[in-house]
């Protein structure tokens, strides 16, 4: 039984949900990626653009050397330019830096036997082939993230001399920390038999395990505190943009999942140093580049210590660490990010960007 | 005091109340009530309930121990196969569910443990979604323990498993059913896919394998993928992001 104060306060806050709902289905559907960019290349399903810069304060020189961003496989990589003032991308086009961005498309069932090497070994040094040619470089900064990251290291460790600096961010190494909540639910599945029944593994599927990580918070109290929040629109537009990003998830090729689960996760062996792609050893004592290594303070799906375990691992001599305070998601698109971390990549690269390195604006080149 | 305060406690034991008396119903329906359930529960269910019919034939008719026999046997086979799948994720499905209930029954203690505290302390409810808001936090601090335990992992992972070879049983029914209709099935449309990534392969091989043969040969390699890639540079330069 319920007693009658119970009932009012119930029944006062449902009002307040109500007309949240109502003030977020005017809004309608979000419009996500806000910085124009042009293709500069295409293989199969994947792309490369390169983003077109806008007279800033700090853009009058441009960096020689093209920053080319590898997104994770596991969303779509518009989270680096979701909006005017939440990107990643436009912050470093003020400050000079020159971005390219690999878009890795949404793979269909052509893709299910694309494996780890199509991707390190191919679609990667494809793209970072194409962004050096247009800006006329000899070599690209890569800055991977995410599963992007663990990638964009195998190929820099593959590659050496077509990296000239190496950024990861919220990148997992190591897979084996004992945080890390997603490795040991994994432990037990057995991936074989789930990529040769369905195939790719669906979006749906990943982000299900995702949510359920904290279910509390991401299935109910999420929702709850945007419809009894601010009614403003701008909050709400920042909301359902989010909202798109997280559940616009590509399925995850086949075969790249089989492998880079039972290699990277279940085997760990990009630390355990017997990781082999294609018959060619991978080994991250072979990343001799400058390394900065960006990491999420509050990541709760790649721990600190899962990005941390690289700077024991790599065998440079100029390794540079930086811990975000915020979250996964916090990296990119808060407040606080968009003040920092443009700030300290492009810094970063231009102290170690090769004498007479800055070009003359280049604009909106075609 | 202000009359919110007065009334706060009341508030938030009423609610409690509430959930338990959900709780409750949820067990003795032993479901969990469909605005609790998982998005996770939720996709492992999609298509299973058409199977129901078949798990109930696979208990009464089919014994274990009876071998299938005559020219169906094959597809009999099958169907059996697909009703112990079944099976077998329900059977683990309910564990995993009493498992979660169990986590939200611990919650309401916890729940229940920091509404008397607050109290005590002369911090009660201002509103609702203070109360909101701590059974949230009880609820996650709970289930944290609970999903990091070896137990849930075990469990998770054996659902995880039944729900992959209850897949597996019902992709092999339906090809059956397809290919009896002559129409295109999974498994041919893979053998399609390999054979295209195998002869991509050997394409790419021999691109390597050309320039030492015809040094010029290289060149035009290069330059046609140069070329292309400037063409699809100018038809598209200064495109605007979508």
């Amino acid at each position: 039984m319920t007693s009658q104060p119970f009932q009012d306060a119930m029944r006062d806050w449902l009002l307040r949900l109500e007309e949240g709902a109502r003030a977020l289905s005017q809004v309608g559907e979000p419009v996500v990626g806000c910085t124009s960019k042009e293709e500069i290349y295409r293989e199969d399903k994947v792309v490369l653009y390169r983003y077109l810069a806008t007279p800033g304060p700090d853009s009058r020189a441009r960096m020689r050397t093209p920053l080319v961003i590898c997104y994770a496989l596991v969303n779509r990589p518009y989270m680096m330019d979701l909006q005017p003032d939440r990107s990643l991308i436009r912050g470093l086009l003020a400050r000079g830096v020159d971005v390219y961005l690999i878009d890795w498309g949404y793979p269909d069932g052509a893709d299910r036997y694309l494996e780890v090497k199509d991707y390190v070994l191919r679609y990667l040094p494809h793209c970072a082939d194409a962004a050096a040619a247009h800006a006329r470089s000899t070599a690209v900064n890569l800055l991977g993230v995410c599963q992007g990251g663990t990638l964009s290291l195998c190929f820099a460790a593959a590659h050496p001399k077509r990296v000239r600096n190496l950024i990861t961010m919220v990148t997992p190494v190591d897979f084996r920390t004992p945080d890390n909540l997603l490795t040991k639910w994994s432990d037990g599945i057995d991936i074989d038999a789930l990529v040769d029944t369905i195939g790719n593994v669906p979006g749906e599927m990943l982000n299900a395990v995702f949510l359920a990580l904290m279910p509390y918070r991401l299935l109910s109290q999420k929702y709850i505190a945007i419809l009894d929040g601010p009614r403003d629109r701008a909050a709400l537009e920042n909301f359902l943009r989010m909202e798109k990003w997280i559940f616009d998830s590509p399925d995850h090729p086949g075969e790249m999942y089989r492998q880079f689960m039972r290699w990277f996760v279940k085997e760990n062996r990009l630390v355990e140093g017997d990781l082999e792609i294609a018959g060619r050893s991978i080994r991250l004592s072979d990343v001799k580049m400058p390394v900065l290594n960006i990491y999420a303070e509050r990541d709760h799906l790649v721990p600190p210590a899962a990005s941390r375990a690289l700077a024991r691992l790599v065998g440079t001599q100029d390794y540079t660490e930086y811990g975000f305070p915020g979250g996964h998601i916090g990296i990119y698109v808060s407040a606080a990010a968009q003040r920092e971390v443009p700030g300290r990549i492009a810094g970063w690269l231009a102290a170690r960007e090769p004498r007479g390195g800055r070009a003359a604006p280049r604009g909106a080149r075609g | 005091m202000t009359e919110a305060q007065e009334k706060s406690p009341d508030w938030a034991q009423a609610w409690i109340d509430e959930q338990r008396e959900r709780l409750e119903n949820s067990l003795r329906e032993g479901s969990v009530p469909s605005g609790d359930r998982d998005l996770g529960a939720l996709f492992s269910r999609l298509g299973a309930d058409w199977l129901s019919s078949y798990e109930l034939l696979a208990r009464a008719s089919f014994p274990k121990s009876t071998v299938p026999l005559g020219w169906a046997r094959e597809q009999e086979r099958e169907w059996r196969d697909l009703a112990s799948a079944q099976a077998e994720y329900r059977r683990l499905e309910a564990q995993i569910v009493a498992k979660l209930l169990a986590v939200h029954a611990r919650a309401l203690d916890r729940l229940q443990q920091a509404v008397r505290e607050r109290t005590e302390q002369g911090r009660p409810f201002e509103e609702f979604r203070e109360l909101y808001d701590l059974w949230i936090e009880c609820g996650e601090e709970i289930y944290a323990e609970v999903a990091r335990s070896e137990e849930y992992c075990r469990l998770q992972a054996a659902l995880g498993n039944a729900s992959i070879e209850l897949r597996a049983q019902q992709q092999k029914v339906l090809e059956r059913g397809l290919k009896y209709f002559d129409l295109p099935t999974r498994s041919e449309l893979n053998s399609v896919h390999r054979e295209l990534r195998a002869l991509r392969e050997r394409l790419a091989e021999l691109e390597v394998r050309l320039p030492r043969q015809a040094p010029s040969a290289n060149n035009t390699t290069r330059a046609t993928r140069a070329r292309a890639s400037q063409q699809a540079s100018k038809r598209t330069s200064k495109r605007a992001s979508k």
